[in-house]
């Protein structure tokens, strides 16, 4: 029982380091990224190329002159930073990342914990994630925050929605909420190959959901000065960024569940390496690609992204529904 | 009366549920009255999840009610964007009437339901999940399942008509 427990908090307090370490390291890939993008360097100076910056720009932010806006609800004015990184590390909790491992005599999952409903826990804990901006557009009593705040509604609504029909492929073939099965049932073969339609439906959909271009309506520069967190400043404002790139890692992580194979390895000649790093080097390549796909494409106009939700997306997964159950059916050999 | 540490975990959240509902009829900020209706869908989802061992429909509830059809009750409150005084003299006594006795029918209906519910449930027992759920409705309920979904449908047209004047 004892040792249960601590192992339970080990796992615990790894995984939360873990996924701190990727959201700082995270906000330097993007720097870096974008400026390879645009033939620039990006961060140079702090550490070699700049591989310090995170923790200088951490400290910055702490330092900063903390302003709370005068005229705002102040309960929800601090709830909202506060709750922002809360869906992802709610998250992490039944994201498998390895076979069981035995150390010290004693069996260990790579899991915090399998339960049964999985899938599904991570739609209601990420469906939390709305409530940030909302709060946060609201609570401070500006025109451009609450402007964010009700168009992230909106969309989140409609593009959580397809997140859930896109991957409802999925679970009809291997018959389980669970991410551990689902991770087993693509030992021999990667779910994208026979879910190709909606591995592309759910990284459109969490591209959205995620509030990142070429869906980051909320927080359109150009329009809305900077969205739902224009009247925050220091470390309140680091709370919405560590929140956004936590949930970025908790996308690619279920992508990698539940497309990309998990932690198996790709070949069969390097099935030596050990899950975990497979699971890494496949989280972080979907990661990049999310980097990528922000600084190529521009952002889509309001009444174009509600229309490309209900109008395109949504047949496409319902379509893909039926088509999956079509398939199924016929290799059973009919009704 | 056995005392079952069940039994305590149920009475502590269905306290907690009744708190919040009474949270949304009496508190008189729009916004915070929205929470409160937040609170109370997610805590009524653990009571599902914890002590009927039926985690499908806890999930369900909180992503259908918390993660989609608050968020709209949001939208609609912060579109209209009250502010103080246009809400505090809408608080007449007779809605605080209204809304203890409600709360106190669903007391008696909790009261009742923790009757039947005592020894229901054994502890890790197996619980309800997807299959059986949808076993149950595409088998023995399917039309009254049917006739809920043509319900629904009637009632997004009866949106849309309302919503477009001109279709």
């Amino acid at each position: 029982m004892l040792a249960a427990i601590v192992i339970a908090v080990i796992k615990m307090l790894v995984l939360f380091a873990v996924l701190m370490l990727f959201v700082a390291y995270g906000t330097l890939a993007e720097r870096k990224v974008s400026g390879h993008i645009q033939d620039r360097l990006g961060p140079l100076y702090c550490g070699p190329h700049g591989f310090l910056q995170p923790f200088a720009d951490g400290l910055k932010l702490f330092f900063k002159e903390d302003i709370v806006a005068k005229e705002s609800d102040k309960f929800l004015y601090f709830l909202a930073p506060m709750i922002a990184i809360v869906p992802a590390i709610l998250a992490i909790g039944v994201i498998p990342f390895g076979e069981s491992i035995t150390l010290f005599g004693r069996k260990i999952n790579l899991v915090m914990t399998d339960i049964n409903v999985a899938l599904l826990y991570l739609l209601a804990v990420s469906s939390f994630s709305v409530y940030t901006i909302v709060f946060g557009g609201w609570s401070a009593n500006s025109k451009y925050p609450l402007l964010g705040g009700l168009r992230s509604a909106a969309q989140f609504i409609s593009y959580e929605l397809i997140l859930g029909l896109s991957i409802m492929g999925v679970i009809m073939i291997v018959g389980s909420f669970s991410l551990v099965d689902i991770v087993h049932y693509q030992k021999g073969m990667w779910m994208v190959v026979y879910q190709p339609l909606a591995f592309i439906i759910y990284m459109v959909a969490a591209t959205a959901e995620l509030n990142r271009l070429p869906f980051d309506l909320p927080e359109a520069e150009s329009e809305l000065v900077g969205g739902y967190h224009t009247e925050y400043s220091s470390m309140k404002f680091a709370m919405f960024f560590l929140g956004e790139y936590a949930n970025m890692v908790i996308t690619s992580a279920v992508a990698v569940c539940l497309f990309l194979g998990g932690w198996y390895s790709p070949v069969p000649f390097l099935s030596w390496v050990p899950g975990p790093i497979w699971f890494v080097v496949k989280l972080v390549a979907v990661f990049f690609f999310l980097l990528w796909l922000r600084w190529t494409y521009p952002r889509f106009r309001y009444d174009q992204l509600m229309g490309f939700s209900w109008k395109y997306l949504l047949p496409l997964a319902l379509i893909n529904i039926l088509a999956t159950g079509g398939v199924m059916l016929f290799l059973q050999g009919g009704i | 009366m056995v005392i079952n540490p069940w039994n305590l975990v149920f009475l502590f959240f269905a306290l907690l549920v009744l708190l919040s509902a009474v949270g949304v009829v009496a508190i008189r900020h729009p916004v915070y009255s929205a929470l409160s209706l937040l609170a109370n869908l997610c805590i009524t989802a653990v009571l599902y999840l914890v002590l009927m061992g039926a985690p499908f429909i806890a999930m369900i509830q909180v992503i259908v009610y918390a993660g989609a059809i608050m968020v709209f009750f949001l939208f609609v409150i912060m579109l209209m964007n009250l502010r103080k005084g246009e809400y505090e003299e809408r608080m007449v006594p007779w809605r605080l009437l209204l809304g203890v006795s409600a709360a106190a029918v669903f007391a008696f209906q909790v009261f009742i339901l923790a009757g039947e519910w005592r020894g229901f449930l054994p502890p890790g027992a197996h619980g309800f999940g997807a299959k059986d759920l949808s076993h149950l409705i595409f088998t023995r309920y399917i039309l009254a399942f049917e006739l809920v979904s043509v319900l629904i449908f009637v009632a997004a047209l009866g949106a849309v008509a309302l919503a477009k004047k001109k279709l």
